[in-house]
Protein backbone atom coordinates (compact mmCIF):
# COMPACT_ATOMS: atom_id res chain seq x y z
CA UNK A 1 0.00 0.00 0.00
CA UNK A 2 1.46 3.33 -0.96
CA UNK A 3 0.49 6.91 -1.37
CA UNK A 4 -2.54 5.92 -3.35
CA UNK A 5 -4.17 4.31 -0.33
CA UNK A 6 -7.89 4.49 -0.65
CA UNK A 7 -9.34 7.43 1.20
CA UNK A 8 -12.21 5.24 2.33
CA UNK A 9 -9.75 2.89 3.98
CA UNK A 10 -8.12 5.77 5.80
CA UNK A 11 -11.50 7.04 6.86
CA UNK A 12 -12.40 3.64 8.24
CA UNK A 13 -9.08 3.54 10.07
CA UNK A 14 -9.88 6.91 11.59
CA UNK A 15 -13.19 5.45 12.76
CA UNK A 16 -11.31 2.59 14.43
CA UNK A 17 -12.76 0.00 12.12
CA UNK A 18 -10.93 -3.21 13.12
CA UNK A 19 -11.11 -4.62 9.60
CA UNK A 20 -9.49 -1.52 8.14
CA UNK A 21 -6.76 -1.51 10.75
CA UNK A 22 -6.14 -5.18 10.06
CA UNK A 23 -5.81 -4.42 6.40
CA UNK A 24 -3.21 -1.72 7.00
CA UNK A 25 -1.43 -3.97 9.47
CA UNK A 26 -1.16 -6.84 7.04
CA UNK A 27 0.22 -4.54 4.39
CA UNK A 28 2.79 -2.72 6.51
CA UNK A 29 3.56 -4.61 9.67
CA UNK A 30 6.55 -6.53 8.27
CA UNK A 31 8.34 -3.45 7.02
CA UNK A 32 7.47 -1.51 10.14
CA UNK A 33 8.64 -4.28 12.41
CA UNK A 34 11.92 -4.56 10.52
CA UNK A 35 12.39 -0.85 10.83
CA UNK A 36 11.62 -1.01 14.53
CA UNK A 37 14.05 -3.84 15.05
CA UNK A 38 16.79 -1.97 13.25
CA UNK A 39 16.04 1.13 15.17
CA UNK A 40 15.82 -0.41 18.62
CA UNK A 41 17.92 -3.54 18.19
CA UNK A 42 15.60 -5.68 20.26
CA UNK A 43 12.81 -7.83 18.91
CA UNK A 44 10.45 -7.63 21.84
CA UNK A 45 10.76 -3.88 22.09
CA UNK A 46 10.26 -3.65 18.35
CA UNK A 47 6.99 -5.56 18.66
CA UNK A 48 5.92 -3.18 21.38
CA UNK A 49 6.72 -0.26 19.13
CA UNK A 50 4.70 -1.73 16.27
CA UNK A 51 1.83 -2.23 18.66
CA UNK A 52 2.03 1.39 19.81
CA UNK A 53 2.13 2.66 16.26
CA UNK A 54 -1.03 0.83 15.21
CA UNK A 55 -2.86 1.72 18.40
CA UNK A 56 -2.05 5.36 17.75
CA UNK A 57 -2.85 5.12 14.07
CA UNK A 58 -6.61 5.92 14.19
CA UNK A 59 -5.89 9.25 15.84
CA UNK A 60 -2.74 9.99 13.88
CA UNK A 61 -4.25 9.15 10.51
CA UNK A 62 -6.28 12.38 10.67
CA UNK A 63 -3.01 14.23 10.05
CA UNK A 64 -2.15 12.13 7.02
CA UNK A 65 -2.49 14.25 3.89
CA UNK A 66 -1.25 11.77 1.30
CA UNK A 67 1.92 13.68 0.43
CA UNK A 68 3.97 10.64 1.41
CA UNK A 69 3.38 6.92 1.45
CA UNK A 70 1.47 5.38 4.29
CA UNK A 71 4.55 3.30 5.08
CA UNK A 72 6.61 6.45 5.50
CA UNK A 73 3.86 7.90 7.64
CA UNK A 74 3.89 4.79 9.85
CA UNK A 75 7.67 4.97 10.12
CA UNK A 76 7.45 8.59 11.17
CA UNK A 77 5.03 7.62 13.92
CA UNK A 78 7.44 4.89 14.93
CA UNK A 79 10.36 7.31 15.12
CA UNK A 80 8.38 9.66 17.31
CA UNK A 81 7.35 6.87 19.63
CA UNK A 82 10.60 4.92 19.59
CA UNK A 83 12.47 6.93 22.16
CA UNK A 84 10.94 5.33 25.21
CA UNK A 85 11.42 1.86 23.73
CA UNK A 86 15.01 2.67 22.89
CA UNK A 87 15.66 3.77 26.42
CA UNK A 88 14.02 0.67 27.82
CA UNK A 89 16.00 -1.57 25.51
CA UNK A 90 19.16 0.30 26.33
CA UNK A 91 18.62 -0.24 30.04
CA UNK A 92 17.99 -3.92 29.46
CA UNK A 93 21.14 -4.29 27.37
CA UNK A 94 23.18 -2.54 30.01
CA UNK A 95 21.77 -4.83 32.68
CA UNK A 96 22.47 -7.90 30.59
CA UNK A 97 26.03 -6.74 30.01
CA UNK A 98 26.56 -6.22 33.71
CA UNK A 99 25.29 -9.69 34.42
CA UNK A 100 27.58 -11.10 31.71
CA UNK A 101 24.60 -12.73 30.17
CA UNK A 102 23.73 -13.15 26.55
CA UNK A 103 22.95 -9.74 25.12
CA UNK A 104 20.14 -11.18 23.03
CA UNK A 105 17.68 -13.93 23.31
CA UNK A 106 18.70 -17.16 21.61
CA UNK A 107 18.28 -16.84 17.89
CA UNK A 108 16.29 -19.38 15.92
CA UNK A 109 19.40 -19.81 13.79
CA UNK A 110 22.21 -19.97 16.33
CA UNK A 111 24.65 -21.66 14.00
CA UNK A 112 24.86 -18.66 11.67
CA UNK A 113 23.95 -15.81 13.87
CA UNK A 114 26.38 -15.78 16.76
CA UNK A 115 28.98 -13.57 15.13
CA UNK A 116 26.31 -11.34 13.65
CA UNK A 117 24.61 -11.05 17.00
CA UNK A 118 27.84 -10.09 18.67
CA UNK A 119 28.55 -7.42 16.12
CA UNK A 120 25.00 -6.14 16.27
CA UNK A 121 25.17 -6.12 20.04
CA UNK A 122 28.32 -4.04 19.88
CA UNK A 123 26.71 -1.60 17.50
CA UNK A 124 23.53 -1.19 19.56
CA UNK A 125 25.53 -0.80 22.74
CA UNK A 126 27.33 2.04 21.03
CA UNK A 127 24.11 3.46 19.62
CA UNK A 128 22.68 3.57 23.14
CA UNK A 129 25.36 6.11 23.97
CA UNK A 130 24.32 8.48 21.23
CA UNK A 131 21.70 11.14 21.48
CA UNK A 132 18.26 10.39 20.10
CA UNK A 133 18.80 12.63 17.08
CA UNK A 134 22.15 11.11 16.22
CA UNK A 135 20.83 7.61 16.71
CA UNK A 136 17.84 8.32 14.49
CA UNK A 137 20.01 9.77 11.76
CA UNK A 138 22.39 6.83 11.80
CA UNK A 139 19.71 4.14 11.92
CA UNK A 140 17.67 5.70 9.14
CA UNK A 141 20.55 6.50 6.83
CA UNK A 142 22.97 3.66 7.53
CA UNK A 143 21.00 0.67 8.79
CA UNK A 144 17.73 1.39 7.06
CA UNK A 145 19.55 2.84 4.06
CA UNK A 146 17.32 5.83 3.53
CA UNK A 147 18.70 8.91 1.85
CA UNK A 148 19.28 12.00 3.89
CA UNK A 149 16.29 13.59 2.22
CA UNK A 150 14.02 10.66 3.05
CA UNK A 151 15.24 10.57 6.62
CA UNK A 152 14.71 14.30 6.88
CA UNK A 153 11.19 13.95 5.56
CA UNK A 154 10.53 11.16 8.00
CA UNK A 155 11.69 13.05 11.05
CA UNK A 156 10.69 16.52 9.98
CA UNK A 157 14.23 17.82 10.29
CA UNK A 158 16.03 19.73 7.54
CA UNK A 159 18.10 17.58 5.20
CA UNK A 160 21.31 19.44 6.00
CA UNK A 161 20.69 18.89 9.67
CA UNK A 162 20.19 15.24 9.01
CA UNK A 163 23.52 15.07 7.17
CA UNK A 164 25.25 16.84 10.02
CA UNK A 165 23.74 14.50 12.56
CA UNK A 166 24.78 11.52 10.49
CA UNK A 167 28.32 12.79 10.28
CA UNK A 168 28.61 13.25 14.02
CA UNK A 169 26.92 9.91 14.69
CA UNK A 170 29.42 8.08 12.51
CA UNK A 171 32.33 9.76 14.20
CA UNK A 172 31.09 8.91 17.66
CA UNK A 173 30.30 5.34 16.74
CA UNK A 174 33.75 4.86 15.29
CA UNK A 175 35.27 6.13 18.48
CA UNK A 176 33.05 3.95 20.60
CA UNK A 177 33.72 0.82 18.59
CA UNK A 178 37.41 1.50 18.72
CA UNK A 179 37.27 1.44 22.50
CA UNK A 180 35.69 -1.97 22.61
CA UNK A 181 38.23 -4.69 23.39
CA UNK A 182 38.10 -7.39 20.82
CA UNK B 1 37.63 0.92 11.75
CA UNK B 2 35.38 1.69 8.86
CA UNK B 3 35.17 -2.02 8.17
CA UNK B 4 34.14 -2.72 11.71
CA UNK B 5 31.36 -0.14 11.59
CA UNK B 6 30.17 -1.39 8.23
CA UNK B 7 30.27 -4.97 9.47
CA UNK B 8 28.32 -4.02 12.54
CA UNK B 9 25.75 -2.23 10.44
CA UNK B 10 25.41 -5.24 8.20
CA UNK B 11 25.09 -7.53 11.18
CA UNK B 12 22.46 -5.30 12.71
CA UNK B 13 20.54 -5.40 9.46
CA UNK B 14 20.73 -9.17 9.35
CA UNK B 15 19.77 -9.66 12.96
CA UNK B 16 16.85 -7.33 12.56
CA UNK B 17 15.52 -9.37 9.68
CA UNK B 18 15.78 -12.61 11.64
CA UNK B 19 12.83 -14.21 13.34
CA UNK B 20 10.21 -12.80 11.03
CA UNK B 21 6.72 -14.05 11.74
CA UNK B 22 3.25 -13.19 10.63
CA UNK B 23 2.74 -10.74 13.44
CA UNK B 24 -0.46 -12.41 14.56
CA UNK B 25 0.29 -11.95 18.22
CA UNK B 26 0.95 -8.26 17.81
CA UNK B 27 -2.17 -7.88 15.72
CA UNK B 28 -4.25 -9.40 18.50
CA UNK B 29 -2.64 -7.08 21.00
CA UNK B 30 -3.46 -4.12 18.81
CA UNK B 31 -7.09 -5.16 18.54
CA UNK B 32 -7.36 -5.61 22.28
CA UNK B 33 -5.73 -2.28 22.98
CA UNK B 34 -7.98 -0.46 20.53
CA UNK B 35 -11.05 -2.05 22.08
CA UNK B 36 -9.91 -1.04 25.56
CA UNK B 37 -9.16 2.46 24.40
CA UNK B 38 -12.61 2.76 22.88
CA UNK B 39 -14.22 1.60 26.11
CA UNK B 40 -12.14 4.04 28.09
CA UNK B 41 -13.09 6.83 25.75
CA UNK B 42 -16.77 6.03 26.19
CA UNK B 43 -16.36 5.86 29.93
CA UNK B 44 -14.64 9.22 30.05
CA UNK B 45 -17.28 10.68 27.79
CA UNK B 46 -20.04 9.49 30.08
CA UNK B 47 -18.16 10.69 33.12
CA UNK B 48 -17.55 14.08 31.57
CA UNK B 49 -21.21 14.32 30.63
CA UNK B 50 -22.29 13.46 34.16
CA UNK B 51 -19.88 15.93 35.70
CA UNK B 52 -20.92 18.58 33.24
CA UNK B 53 -24.56 18.03 34.03
CA UNK B 54 -23.89 18.21 37.74
CA UNK B 55 -21.84 21.38 37.37
CA UNK B 56 -24.41 23.03 35.16
CA UNK B 57 -27.32 22.12 37.40
CA UNK B 58 -25.45 23.31 40.47
CA UNK B 59 -24.59 26.58 38.78
CA UNK B 60 -28.18 27.01 37.73
CA UNK B 61 -29.43 26.20 41.20
CA UNK B 62 -27.07 28.65 42.79
CA UNK B 63 -28.01 31.27 40.27
CA UNK B 64 -31.67 30.63 40.95
CA UNK B 65 -31.14 30.85 44.67
CA UNK B 66 -31.53 27.20 45.43
CA UNK B 67 -29.20 25.35 47.69
CA UNK B 68 -27.82 22.11 46.36
CA UNK B 69 -28.91 19.18 48.49
CA UNK B 70 -25.40 18.59 49.76
CA UNK B 71 -24.89 22.14 50.94
CA UNK B 72 -25.04 22.74 54.64
CA UNK B 73 -27.54 24.93 56.29
CA UNK B 74 -26.20 28.45 56.19
CA UNK B 75 -27.31 31.42 58.13
CA UNK B 76 -26.75 35.06 57.50
CA UNK B 77 -26.85 37.85 59.97
CA UNK B 78 -29.20 40.67 59.25
CA UNK B 79 -30.05 43.64 61.40
CA UNK B 80 -33.46 43.58 62.91
CA UNK B 81 -35.94 45.86 61.29
CA UNK B 82 -38.56 47.81 63.16
CA UNK B 83 -41.45 45.54 63.52
CA UNK B 84 -44.72 46.05 65.27
CA UNK B 85 -45.55 42.38 65.22
CA UNK B 86 -46.91 40.76 68.30
CA UNK B 87 -45.06 38.20 70.34
CA UNK B 88 -45.12 34.59 69.45
CA UNK B 89 -46.48 33.07 72.55
CA UNK B 90 -47.81 34.46 75.78
CA UNK B 91 -45.10 32.93 77.88
CA UNK B 92 -42.25 33.89 75.68
CA UNK B 93 -43.37 37.03 74.03
CA UNK B 94 -40.29 37.86 72.02
CA UNK B 95 -38.78 35.62 69.46
CA UNK B 96 -35.64 36.28 67.59
CA UNK B 97 -37.35 38.44 65.06
CA UNK B 98 -40.30 39.86 66.93
CA UNK B 99 -38.99 43.28 67.58
CA UNK B 100 -41.89 45.33 68.88
CA UNK B 101 -43.13 43.44 71.80
CA UNK B 102 -44.08 45.43 74.86
CA UNK B 103 -43.10 42.92 77.48
CA UNK B 104 -39.53 42.58 76.32
CA UNK B 105 -37.86 45.93 76.10
CA UNK B 106 -34.44 46.14 74.64
CA UNK B 107 -31.69 48.61 75.07
CA UNK B 108 -29.40 47.61 72.24
CA UNK B 109 -29.74 47.14 68.55
CA UNK B 110 -30.46 43.52 68.00
CA UNK B 111 -29.19 41.40 65.21
CA UNK B 112 -30.83 38.28 64.20
CA UNK B 113 -29.88 35.33 62.17
CA UNK B 114 -32.14 34.16 59.47
CA UNK B 115 -31.76 31.02 57.42
CA UNK B 116 -31.05 31.24 53.79
CA UNK B 117 -33.99 30.32 51.67
CA UNK B 118 -33.62 26.80 50.62
CA UNK B 119 -35.44 24.44 48.36
CA UNK B 120 -34.21 21.61 50.45
CA UNK B 121 -36.91 20.24 52.58
CA UNK B 122 -34.41 18.95 55.06
CA UNK B 123 -32.89 22.36 55.53
CA UNK B 124 -36.26 23.96 55.90
CA UNK B 125 -37.28 21.37 58.39
CA UNK B 126 -34.15 22.09 60.38
CA UNK B 127 -34.96 25.74 60.35
CA UNK B 128 -38.50 25.09 61.36
CA UNK B 129 -37.64 22.86 64.23
CA UNK B 130 -35.04 25.16 65.69
CA UNK B 131 -35.94 26.44 69.12
CA UNK B 132 -36.62 30.08 69.60
CA UNK B 133 -34.20 32.23 71.52
CA UNK B 134 -35.70 33.99 74.44
CA UNK B 135 -35.45 37.73 74.92
CA UNK B 136 -32.77 39.18 77.13
CA UNK B 137 -35.37 40.63 79.45
CA UNK B 138 -38.65 38.90 79.94
CA UNK B 139 -40.33 40.99 82.57
CA UNK B 140 -43.63 42.61 81.79
CA UNK B 141 -43.68 46.38 81.76
CA UNK B 142 -45.76 48.31 84.21
CA UNK B 143 -49.35 48.54 83.16
CA UNK B 144 -50.21 51.68 81.31
CA UNK B 145 -46.66 52.78 81.09
CA UNK B 146 -44.90 52.36 77.78
CA UNK B 147 -41.98 50.07 78.14
CA UNK B 148 -38.46 51.24 77.71
CA UNK B 149 -37.61 51.79 74.13
CA UNK B 150 -34.95 50.21 72.10
CA UNK B 151 -32.95 52.24 69.62
CA UNK B 152 -34.40 51.34 66.31
CA UNK B 153 -34.34 52.57 62.80
CA UNK B 154 -36.20 55.80 62.82
CA UNK B 155 -39.32 55.66 60.81
CA UNK B 156 -39.95 58.62 58.62
CA UNK B 157 -43.30 60.20 59.31
CA UNK B 158 -44.16 60.45 55.70
CA UNK B 159 -43.43 56.86 55.16
CA UNK B 160 -45.33 55.93 58.21
CA UNK B 161 -48.25 57.95 57.08
CA UNK B 162 -48.27 56.56 53.64
CA UNK B 163 -47.92 52.99 54.70
CA UNK B 164 -48.77 52.27 58.23
CA UNK B 165 -47.81 48.59 58.09
CA UNK B 166 -44.15 48.45 58.86
CA UNK B 167 -41.88 46.64 56.49
CA UNK B 168 -41.25 43.08 57.38
CA UNK B 169 -37.64 42.71 56.39
CA UNK B 170 -36.18 40.28 58.78
CA UNK B 171 -34.80 38.12 56.02
CA UNK B 172 -31.74 39.61 54.42
CA UNK B 173 -32.72 41.15 51.10
CA UNK B 174 -29.90 39.68 49.00
CA UNK B 175 -30.92 36.18 49.89
CA UNK B 176 -34.61 36.77 50.20
CA UNK B 177 -36.80 35.07 47.71
CA UNK B 178 -40.07 36.69 46.86
CA UNK B 179 -42.26 34.30 48.70
CA UNK B 180 -45.34 35.11 50.59
CA UNK B 181 -43.73 33.84 53.76
CA UNK B 182 -40.92 36.35 53.73
CA UNK B 183 -43.14 39.38 53.30
CA UNK B 184 -45.99 38.28 55.41
CA UNK B 185 -46.34 40.42 58.54
CA UNK B 186 -48.45 38.03 60.56
CA UNK B 187 -47.08 37.47 64.02
CA UNK B 188 -47.46 33.75 63.92
CA UNK B 189 -45.48 33.30 60.78
CA UNK B 190 -42.85 35.70 61.99
CA UNK B 191 -42.32 33.63 65.03
CA UNK B 192 -42.33 30.45 63.05
CA UNK B 193 -39.49 31.60 60.95
CA UNK B 194 -37.37 32.55 63.88
CA UNK B 195 -34.00 30.87 63.49
CA UNK B 196 -32.31 28.69 65.93
CA UNK B 197 -29.78 31.21 67.06
CA UNK B 198 -29.86 34.94 67.43
CA UNK B 199 -27.03 37.22 68.28
CA UNK B 200 -27.89 39.20 71.31
CA UNK B 201 -30.78 37.01 72.19
CA UNK B 202 -31.36 35.90 75.72
CA UNK B 203 -30.39 32.59 77.13
CA UNK B 204 -33.82 31.08 77.57
CA UNK B 205 -35.12 29.08 74.69
CA UNK B 206 -38.64 28.26 73.85
CA UNK B 207 -39.74 25.87 71.16
CA UNK B 208 -41.69 27.40 68.33
CA UNK B 209 -45.38 26.76 67.91
CA UNK B 210 -46.52 24.10 65.54
CA UNK B 211 -46.51 25.24 61.97
CA UNK B 212 -47.68 23.99 58.67
CA UNK B 213 -45.21 22.53 56.25
CA UNK B 214 -46.77 24.42 53.37
CA UNK B 215 -45.26 27.87 53.15
CA UNK B 216 -48.44 29.26 51.67
CA UNK B 217 -50.31 28.44 54.83
CA UNK B 218 -48.23 30.83 56.84
CA UNK B 219 -49.97 33.80 55.27
CA UNK B 220 -53.25 32.59 56.55
CA UNK B 221 -54.46 33.50 60.04
CA UNK B 222 -53.10 31.19 62.67
CA UNK B 223 -54.91 27.93 62.68
CA UNK B 224 -53.57 26.61 65.92
CA UNK B 225 -55.79 27.21 68.90
CA UNK B 226 -54.72 30.30 70.71
CA UNK B 227 -54.84 29.97 74.42
CA UNK B 228 -54.20 33.55 75.12
CA UNK B 229 -57.26 35.66 74.43
CA UNK B 230 -55.22 38.82 74.46
CA UNK B 231 -52.86 37.42 71.90
CA UNK B 232 -55.76 36.26 69.77
CA UNK B 233 -57.29 39.68 69.90
CA UNK B 234 -53.96 41.25 69.05
CA UNK B 235 -53.54 38.99 66.07
CA UNK B 236 -56.99 39.78 64.84
CA UNK B 237 -56.44 43.50 65.12
CA UNK B 238 -53.01 43.21 63.58
CA UNK B 239 -54.34 41.26 60.64
CA UNK B 240 -57.09 43.76 60.04
CA UNK B 241 -54.66 46.62 60.35
CA UNK B 242 -51.76 45.44 58.24
CA UNK B 243 -53.40 43.04 55.85
CA UNK B 244 -56.97 44.05 55.68
CA UNK B 245 -58.66 46.81 53.76
CA UNK B 246 -61.19 47.93 56.33
CA UNK B 247 -59.20 50.28 58.52
CA UNK B 248 -62.17 51.28 60.57
CA UNK B 249 -62.68 47.65 61.51
CA UNK B 250 -59.05 47.51 62.50
CA UNK B 251 -59.49 50.53 64.70
CA UNK B 252 -62.48 48.92 66.29
CA UNK B 253 -60.42 45.81 66.92
CA UNK B 254 -57.61 47.80 68.54
CA UNK B 255 -60.14 49.62 70.70
CA UNK B 256 -61.75 46.37 71.70
CA UNK B 257 -58.43 44.90 72.65
CA UNK B 258 -57.46 47.89 74.75
CA UNK B 259 -60.85 47.95 76.38
CA UNK B 260 -60.65 44.31 77.29
CA UNK B 261 -56.98 44.25 78.26
CA UNK B 262 -56.08 47.78 79.26
CA UNK B 263 -53.11 46.57 81.28
CA UNK B 264 -52.23 43.58 79.18
CA UNK B 265 -48.82 42.66 77.98
CA UNK B 266 -49.63 43.78 74.51
CA UNK B 267 -51.38 46.97 75.45
CA UNK B 268 -48.44 49.34 74.80
CA UNK B 269 -47.84 47.94 71.35
CA UNK B 270 -51.56 47.93 70.67
CA UNK B 271 -51.73 51.58 71.66
CA UNK B 272 -48.89 52.47 69.38
CA UNK B 273 -50.40 50.53 66.49
CA UNK B 274 -53.69 52.25 67.13
CA UNK B 275 -51.91 55.57 66.96
CA UNK B 276 -50.36 54.59 63.67
CA UNK B 277 -53.77 53.63 62.39
CA UNK B 278 -55.19 56.98 63.42
CA UNK B 279 -52.44 58.68 61.46
CA UNK B 280 -53.31 56.55 58.52
CA UNK B 281 -56.95 57.47 58.88
CA UNK B 282 -55.87 61.13 59.03
CA UNK B 283 -57.59 61.62 62.32
CA UNK B 284 -54.90 64.03 63.34
CA UNK B 285 -56.26 65.09 66.70
CA UNK B 286 -56.87 61.55 67.86
CA UNK B 287 -53.48 60.55 66.52
CA UNK B 288 -51.74 63.32 68.42
CA UNK B 289 -53.57 62.33 71.58
CA UNK B 290 -52.58 58.70 71.08
CA UNK B 291 -48.95 59.48 70.36
CA UNK B 292 -48.50 62.00 73.13
CA UNK B 293 -47.92 59.46 75.95
CA UNK B 294 -45.20 57.81 73.93
CA UNK B 295 -43.55 61.07 72.90
CA UNK B 296 -43.62 62.49 76.38
CA UNK B 297 -41.89 59.51 77.87
CA UNK B 298 -38.21 59.81 78.75
CA UNK B 299 -35.84 59.84 75.83
CA UNK B 300 -35.03 56.36 74.72
CA UNK B 301 -38.24 54.94 76.01
CA UNK B 302 -40.36 52.59 74.05
CA UNK B 303 -41.45 54.15 70.75
CA UNK B 304 -40.54 57.55 72.12
CA UNK B 305 -38.54 58.65 69.14
CA UNK B 306 -41.01 57.32 66.58
CA UNK B 307 -43.88 58.96 68.35
CA UNK B 308 -41.97 62.23 68.57
CA UNK B 309 -41.18 62.18 64.89
CA UNK B 310 -44.73 61.33 64.01
CA UNK B 311 -46.02 64.20 66.10
CA UNK B 312 -43.63 66.54 64.35
CA UNK B 313 -44.74 65.23 60.99
CA UNK B 314 -48.42 65.73 61.64
CA UNK B 315 -48.05 69.02 63.44
CA UNK B 316 -50.29 71.68 61.99
CA UNK B 317 -52.69 69.30 60.36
Amino acid sequence: MSGDTEPSLLARVAERDPAAIDEVYRAHHAALRAFARRYIGEHEAAEDLVHDVFVALPDAIKRFRGDSSLRTFLSAIAVKRAYKHVRSASRRRAAMTRLADQPHAPSPRPDAAVAQQQLAALLYAALDKLSDDHRTAFVLCEIDQLTAGEAAALTGAPEATMRTRLFHARAKLRALLEEVPR
Amino acid sequence: MNDLLASAVSAARTVADDGADDGAATRLRIRESLAKRTSKKRLWTLLAAALGTMFASTAFALQAGWDPPWSSKTEVIAPAAPDPDPPATPGSPRGGRVSAEPSAPETTVRFETVPLPSASGANQALADEAPLPAPPVAADPPAGDPPSAEPRMSRSPAATESSAPPPRTTVAPPVQRPTSRSEEPAPSSAVDRTPSSAIGAGPSIEPPPARAADPARSVEPPEAPVADAELAAYRTAHALHFRGTDLSAALTAWDALLAKFPSGRLAPEARFNRALLLVKLKRWADARAALAPFASAPAGSYRQREAHELLEAIAGR
